[in-house]
């Protein structure tokens, strides 16, 4: 009996023995004990600039993306059209100027945006605990974070004008809504932010960090927010700044710009990294939030979109294409063109096989194909993941061409035309185009420049809206609630009456 | 049932029956006594009514017994069987099929860590017997629990074998994993979608697919907490506990089961000929008239097939007095209904238990079940092939002699643009093959001991063990034959699961005068651990070698890995008094390393008492009532299955990466990718059930009744949280609570009439499922894929329909114009859906939302028939759902009238000009006014009631089988029978019975489901089969 006893009792201190609760993730890494080292925090940081290149991204994952920024950005506006027969409804949609607030381009882009905003917040957050870091280090990062935590929230207030302005880590799950921010806060913390950003941020980064943030960069937000503020003076002192003192120059060649052996180049100013190829799988970039663990691209997917569809070779989308509206707004002799558009006559560069042949307009119900990013510069294997659906060039966010018409428009506000003048012909002598002499409709002659040089770039639309232009552009198909997209219906429903919808959605 | 007592008690009324004279013209009758969940009945006592004149029954169930006479009668009497009359006449074969006695009192049901005699039990429990699962073609175990117990439904994703079954005790109790708890010979089995080999919720296999039904001797559902709480933090869905066959005492018998089969579609969607196609998209612009004349291509014809089906099974089993066993390997290899569909598995089985000792006070044993299986998926480009082929344009041609293979390319030549996928040729495995292999090994060893009378220590430890093998083939083949090939893909993932499990239980058994009591004590531990290699490459060099070694380019490998712990501790408390007052109390600490260690443990108490009214000396003995209990439970049980595991814990994701500097290098980017909810807690569900059983004349008629009432407090939700937050994912939290209630009925009723034995029995179960808190939320709306579709508020079911509520068609511009604004149109015109302003506040926007209808049934019910008449057995089985609608998103892709895909036939009654449709618009390309907008149009009714299955049997004589086979065969049943023959609904897809929607993530979606991807219906099955016991 006692032997029995003994056996019974060792048995179950056996089964005590291996008793363990206090398990651990096998495939992550805890909160805490990360964020210690250099590396790390440049890790955090890295995690909020990939936010920006899923604006872009295609997911299988969550709701569906397929490229939903070039759809906001493109589609709306007068330069492109979704194709009829090959386009999804998302993108004819907004063709159409039907927004609708279920539509996943808004929930998609307002999720990434706030994402990148948290990744930023987190950075800071983390930088006062304990840590390997230097001084010096910590007000390089936390510069660097305000960027990203300022150019989000600009985004933000492009696109929905009274977004939620979030400037910490939100750790209370039942208090996570967060109500419309006023114009006047969202530009004040913007302002903020990008001010302590070009303090704290290096003019140059370098070889290896080349991409980054940089102080310049900074600076040119500034200008450009003060431009949405209509604060003109002071747009104009940072814009001054940087034209005279700063690192940027104009491309010779405007096919130059967007050529991929020219990334980073001298005329950009922000750029949006993309590589590879790295992972197998080249299309899917959401990587994160990849049900299995799952290495993704690096990579965007433009020529999957963009390049022609509808029996064109290569096997692509062709959703968005540009207007005859656009085409027939440039100057006879103009040189972007043919960098910007394909049109009958042209030569198309497609992969699988990487060729050149006669570009039919067939291949698109407007007859015409984008060719900004493309063309033989950039229609290159080593652009391209092995299957040719995803491409490796970065994305020129922010350059000086950009900044030189946001200057003339500051200047011309100011009522000094002369100067602004001088802007606007920088842009148009490189393009091949006479120079401009007064007396013209400055106004005008600017907005035309900066529609055709930032063509199939994400500006168009927004400038639009700013400009209030929406009716002289649309006609009686304008509704003056487009100024704002409407705040995704989800978001609305998730915050429980904290956030209020733009009117008219 | 033990033989020897069978024996010893059929002697006994031998003995007692008392003497009468015996008759001369003696002639020798003979037959073979059978149960329905026996099979062969040895020991059963026959007595030559009106003299002392019986037998007994051999181990094979037969008999021979002398009568004299034209008139006499046998009398055969079993313990745990109705007692059977039989007239003999001038037959010299009466084969006798034994009915289950009165309420089956004596019949034990194996409940948590035991057994119990149904007549003591005081929870409310439902058992299914080998004989409803055995020859049924069906796929795994959770298939045969459709219609056959009260309280318990069950769902298939789709149709394709080895596809997902929902299975729902008592409503829908949480927003995260409701499916119950399996314990399978004593091991719970941890149900994961792991081996899934893509990400796609459509490749998801059924974890219990790896289970032969075949093997199962019953199948005990625990319903309600009382009987369930043993299982604590895992028993909030209700526990089924699986007991495989194992051998008996008695001359070792073989038996060969097996079945042949096909399957067929029952029923396909009707779309627009050539003609109407071009009309309709001529209407909308597109010029397609090159078309005109080409002939009608059928493409559900061309991908529905009728499938296959044979399952063959073997099993021999045996035992003396001190040991018994059980072997038994089994085939089973069914085809889908549609192009790359398939499910094969080899399952072998194995059991012994093993006496030793003076006092035969050790027993040990084991129970181990091994199977493979390989199902063929449809892969990510030929999902719902049937549903998506549909969609092509009608003239898209299949064949096409300059075409890659053969096949039809699909570009704009052979499209005109129009939706064309060469379903066919996507299907052929020489272009995509997706596979879900998967070996299980689930075993379970055990050593009890008596350590004194009453009081036994039981160890037990059990394994399961699942390595999956995904694979997923892209051939380098072009589809369009303008681009150049795709580059060949290959993926492969390598899941291994180890589930461990170590119960330790010590049993006092004991009686004093009237009082019966029995304590159980136990601790019980069990570790999972997960480790999932996926590797992918492209371009492979060799064709013949599809393996890594022939990928040239990149591999890309990632890895998941998972583990969690449970520690129990558990004690049960059975009392009884004179067989009249039962209780039942457990209680049960649990601690999961799924939460936080302030969060860590709970404990779940229940407590059940029972009383016998029939027992009682005042119950009038000339009752029609046979026996009367009822019984009062309540308890308390848990739910540790967050979505994610470590929830409460912020981790970083390693996988995010960034691109930087010169050389544009890949650099890392870890960051947390889910909201960490630090005060993730257990969620605990309370359950009270009320209950009656009774039994009438004789047995004739048994009832039972249970009203419950479960309540589910600290719901574990996947709460979408406002992206503001930084997540796009959904975040693991506690909250509100969910009510489930409702009455369960359960009747059955046996009759005889002349050498007909029949039985009726029906069961009906309600459900009233409301969420009665949501915390300080007031609303989560959801849906798959980022859809908007569902919503979960306070005072309505969990997960309904909500949208936007129509009202006809806008027939003139003057109805159009008097209408109110609606925000989320563009453009309004006659023949658009007129959108309901439901507050009445002027305006048609999003806050016009509103209920649709609920994916959750208000009742389900089953109704069995079985009959028995000289040797032939009939069976039905109807199942049936009501009170359930059914988001058909299929049926919005054939009705969207805007598309280049083509469109159900319903659309030529699409609206043309005034007056002409109420219900169908105008066609139209932009869809301006968004008539295709979530809304009460693609919400159906999806009520159905189906004739599950009917087979009609033929148990050959045994003295023919004798004569022919010189005793060698014993037992020879031949069946013929149809799964799901018809279906009844008004529902308009394939199939009414639909779980979750498709999207690229797994699991269930409790709050956005019942929606119609397009699935696979489930299959007509018509079988043939045999039963053969040597």
């Amino acid at each position: 009996m006692k032997k029995i006893l003994l056996a019974l009792t060792s048995l179950f201190l056996l089964a005590q023995s291996c008793n363990n609760l206090d398990l651990e993730p096998l495939d992550r890494v805890t909160e805490n004990s990360f964020y210690k080292t250099k590396a790390d925090f440049d890790g955090g940081v890295f995690a909020s600039y990939a936010s920006i290149q899923k604006f872009w991204g295609l997911s299988t994952e969550t709701l569906g993306e397929r490229g939903e920024y070039w759809k906001l950005s493109l589609a709306t506006t007068d330069d492109v059209v979704a194709d009829d027969l090959t386009a999804d409804q998302r993108s004819r949609n907004l063709d159409n100027l039907l927004f609708d607030p279920f539509a996943v381009p808004f929930q998609s882009l307002y999720s990434m945006i706030y994402e990148g905003i948290y990744r930023a917040n987190l950075v800071i957050d983390k930088l006062d605990d304990e840590n390997e870091l230097s001084a010096d280090q910590k007000t390089q990062l936390e510069a660097e974070a305000k960027f990203l935590r300022a150019w989000f929230h600009f985004q933000a207030m492009k696109m929905w004008g009274t977004p939620p302005l979030v400037t910490e880590v939100l750790r209370d799950l039942n208090s996570l809504a967060q109500p419309n921010a006023t114009e006047d806060a969202l530009f004040t913390q913007i302002l903020s932010d990008f001010n302590d950003a070009a303090n704290g941020l290096p003019e140059s980064w370098d070889d290896a960090n080349l991409g980054r943030a940089t102080a310049w960069a900074a600076k040119a937000y500034v200008g450009k927010v003060n431009v949405w503020k209509e604060d003109w003076q002071a747009a104009i002192t940072a814009f001054e700044d940087i034209v005279q003192n700063g690192p940027f120059q104009l491309q010779a060649d405007y096919v130059e710009v967007f050529a991929f052996d020219n990334e980073n180049n001298s005329e950009s100013i922000f750029e949006i990294q993309f590589g590879g190829p790295f992972s197998d799988d080249n299309l899917w970039v959401f990587d994160d939030i990849h049900s299995e663990a799952f290495k993704a691209t690096q990579g965007i997917a433009r020529t999957n979109i963009l390049d022609a569809g509808n029996g064109a070779p290569g096997g692509k989308n062709g959703w968005l294409a540009p207007s005859q509206d656009l085409l027939a707004a440039y100057e006879p002799g103009d040189l972007r063109r043919e960098v910007t558009i394909y049109a009958e006559g042209d030569m198309y560069y497609t992969t699988t096989p990487y060729e050149a042949i006669p570009y039919d307009p067939e291949w698109s119900s407007s007859d015409l194909t984008m060719a900004k990013y493309r063309g033989a510069r950039n229609v290159v294997p080593a652009n391209h993941a092995p299957h040719g659906q995803a491409d490796f060039n970065n994305e020129r966010w922010l350059r000086l061409a950009e900044l030189k018409l946001l200057y003339a428009e500051a200047l011309i506000e100011e009522g000094r035309d002369a100067e602004a003048l001088t802007q606007i012909n920088d842009i148009r002598r490189r393009a091949g185009l006479a120079d401009l002499a007064a007396p013209v409709d400055i106004t005008e002659a600017m907005r035309q420049e900066k529609r055709i040089e930032l063509a199939l770039e994400p500006h168009r639309w927004f400038d639009i809206t700013r400009w209030g232009i929406g009716a002289e552009v649309f006609g009686d198909r304008w509704d003056d609630r487009l100024n704002l997209f409407p705040f995704p219906q989800s978001e609305i429903d998730r915050s429980g009456g904290t956030l209020n919808q733009n009117t008219g959605y | 049932m033990n033989l020897k007592l069978l024996a010893r008690l059929a002697l006994s009324i031998l003995l007692l029956s008392g003497t009468i004279a015996t008759y001369a013209q003696e002639r020798t009758v003979s037959g073979t006594v059978t149960s329905d969940d026996e099979g062969v009945l040895p020991g059963v006592n026959i007595l030559v009514k009106g003299t002392t004149k019986g037998t007994v029954t051999d181990i094979e169930g037969n008999y021979r017994i002398e009568v004299s006479g034209g008139d006499a009668t046998l009398v055969f009497s079993a313990v745990g069987y109705t007692t059977t009359e039989m007239i003999v006449g001038n037959q010299s074969t009466v084969n006798v099929l034994m009915l289950p006695d009165i309420q089956s009192l004596s019949e034990v049901v194996v409940v948590g860590f035991g057994t119990q005699k149904k007549a003591d039990i005081t929870g409310a429990v439902g058992s299914i017997s080998a004989a409803e699962i055995a020859e049924k073609p069906i796929t795994s175990p959770d298939q045969i629990l459709a219609g056959r117990v009260s309280g318990v439904q069950i769902s298939n994703r789709s149709g394709d074998p080895g596809a997902p079954i929902n299975v729902r005790i008592r409503g829908v109790g949480t927003a995260g994993v409701n499916q119950p708890l399996w314990v399978i010979d004593g091991v719970p089995i941890v149900q994961t979608s792991n081996i899934t080999v893509n990400t796609a919720s459509s490749t998801e296999t059924n974890p219990l697919a790896g289970i032969n039904p075949n093997d199962i001797q019953s199948i005990d559902v625990l319903k309600d907490a009382a009987s369930a709480a043993i299982y604590g933090a895992r028993a909030a869905n209700g526990v089924i506990i699986v007991t495989t066959k194992r051998g008996k005492e008695g001359r070792t018998s073989v038996t060969y089961d097996g079945y042949v089969g096909t399957q067929t579609t029952p029923r396909r969607i009707d779309v627009l000929n050539v003609d109407q196609f071009i009309d309709l998209q001529g209407e909308l612009g597109r010029d397609l008239s090159q078309f005109r004349g080409e002939p009608f291509v059928d493409w559900q014809d061309a991908i529905f097939k009728n499938g296959p089906m044979q399952s063959h099974n073997i099993t021999a089993s045996g035992g003396s007095e001190n040991i018994n066993f059980s072997v038994s390997a089994g085939y089973l290899n069914q085809e889908g209904i549609e192009l790359a569909q398939g499910f094969e598995r080899y399952s072998f089985k194995a059991n012994s238990d093993i006496k030793v000792g003076k006092r035969k006070q050790f027993t040990f044993g084991e129970s181990l079940l091994v199977s493979f299986i390989d199902r063929l998926v449809q892969s990510e480009g030929n999902r719902f092939a049937a549903f998506n082929s549909a969609r092509n344009a009608p003239y898209f041609k299949i064949f096409n002699p300059d075409g890659p293979f053969g096949y039809n390319p699909e570009n704009p030549t052979t499209t005109g643009g129009a939706t064309g996928a060469n379903y066919v040729y996507r299907s052929d495995l020489n272009v995509e093959e997706t596979r879900v292999r998967s070996r299980k090994v689930l075993g379970n060893i055990y050593g009890q001991l008596e350590i004194i009378e009453g009081l036994t220590f039981k160890m037990s430890a059990g394994i399961d063990y699942n390595v999956g093998d995904g694979f997923f083939y892209q051939a380098p083949v072009t589809f369009t034959q303008i681009e150049d090939p795709r580059l060949s893909l290959l993926v492969q993932s390598r899941p291994i699961e180890l589930t461990t499990n170590l119960a330790n239980t010590l049993t006092y058994s004991k009686a004093f005068g009237q009082h019966n009591l029995t304590v159980l004590l136990g601790h019980e531990e069990t570790n999972f651990r997960f480790d999932k290699l996926r590797v992918q490459g492209r371009d492979l060099a060799f064709p013949d070698v599809i393996r890594f070694g022939s990928v040239a380019n990149v591999v890309a490998a990632g890895n998941e890995a998972d583990h969690w712990a449970l520690r129990g501790f558990l004690g049960r408390v059975n009392y009884s008094y004179g067989g009249k007052y039962l209780a039942t109390f457990n209680v049960r600490r649990d601690a999961s390393s799924r939460f936080s260690e302030d969060n860590r443990s709970d404990i779940f108490p229940s407590a059940s008492v029972g009383w016998r009214i029939s027992e009682e000396s005042f119950f009038p003995e000339t009752s029609f009532i046979d026996d009367l209990k009822v019984r009062v439970g309540w308890g308390e049980s848990g739910n540790q299955f967050t979505g994610l595991n470590f929830a409460y814990l912020s981790s970083l994701n390693i996988n995010p990466f960034y691109v930087l500097g010169v050389g544009q290098n890949v650099v890392r980017a870890p960051v947390p990718t889910s909201f960490a909810n630090a005060d993730l807690r257990w969620e605990t569900s309370t359950q009270t059930d009320i209950g009656l059983d009774a039994a009438f004349w004789q047995g004739q008629l048994e009832l039972t009744f249970d009203y419950y009432d479960k309540v589910t407090s600290d719901v574990l939700i996947g709460l979408p949280i406002p992206a503001v937050s930084g997540f796009f994912l959904p975040t693991d939290a506690n909250i509100g609570e969910i009510r489930n209630n409702g009455i369960e009925l359960a009747l059955n009723y046996r009759g005889r009439s002349g050498d007909l034995e029949y039985s009726i029995g029906g069961n009906f179960t309600t459900v009233n499922n409301e969420v009665t808190s949501l915390g300080e939320i007031t609303a989560i709306n959801t849906g798959v894929g980022g859809g908007q579709t569902h919503r979960t508020v306070v005072g309505e079911s969990l997960g309904h329909f909500f949208g936007f509520k129509t009202d006809g068609i806008f027939q003139t511009q003057a109805e159009v114009d008097a209408a109110p604004t609606d925000a989320l149109s563009s453009d309004r015109q006659p023949g658009d859906i007129r959108f309901v302003d439901v507050n009445g506040d002027g305006t048609v926007d999003n806050n016009d939302r509103t209920l649709l209808g609920s994916p959750i049934p208000d009742f389900y019910y089953g109704v069995n028939l079985s009959a028995n008449w000289r040797g032939f057995d009939f069976s039905a089985l109807l199942q049936g759902v009501g009170g359930m609608q059914v988001y058909n998103a299929a049926r919005q892709s054939f009705e969207n009238l805007s598309g280049t895909n083509n469109q159900s036939t319903r659309v030529l009654d699409r609206w043309s000009g005034p007056n002409t449709s109420n219900e169908i618009p105008r066609a139209t390309l932009d869809d301006l006014n968004s008539n295709n907008r979530f809304s009460d149009r693609w919400v159906e009714d999806a009520d159905f009631l189906r004739v599950r299955n009917i087979q009609l049997g033929y148990t050959v004589p045994s003295e023919i089988l004798e004569s022919l086979t010189n005793g060698f065969v014993n037992n020879v049943r031949v069946y013929v029978g149809a799964q799901n023959l018809f279906t009844f609904t008004n529902y308009l897809g394939f199939d009414p019975e639909v779980t979750r929607g498709f999207s690229f993530q797994k699991g269930e979606f409790p709050l956005a489901t019942g929606q119609d991807s397009g699935g696979s219906p489930q299959p007509r099955i018509y079988q043939f089969g045999a039963r053969v016991t040597f």
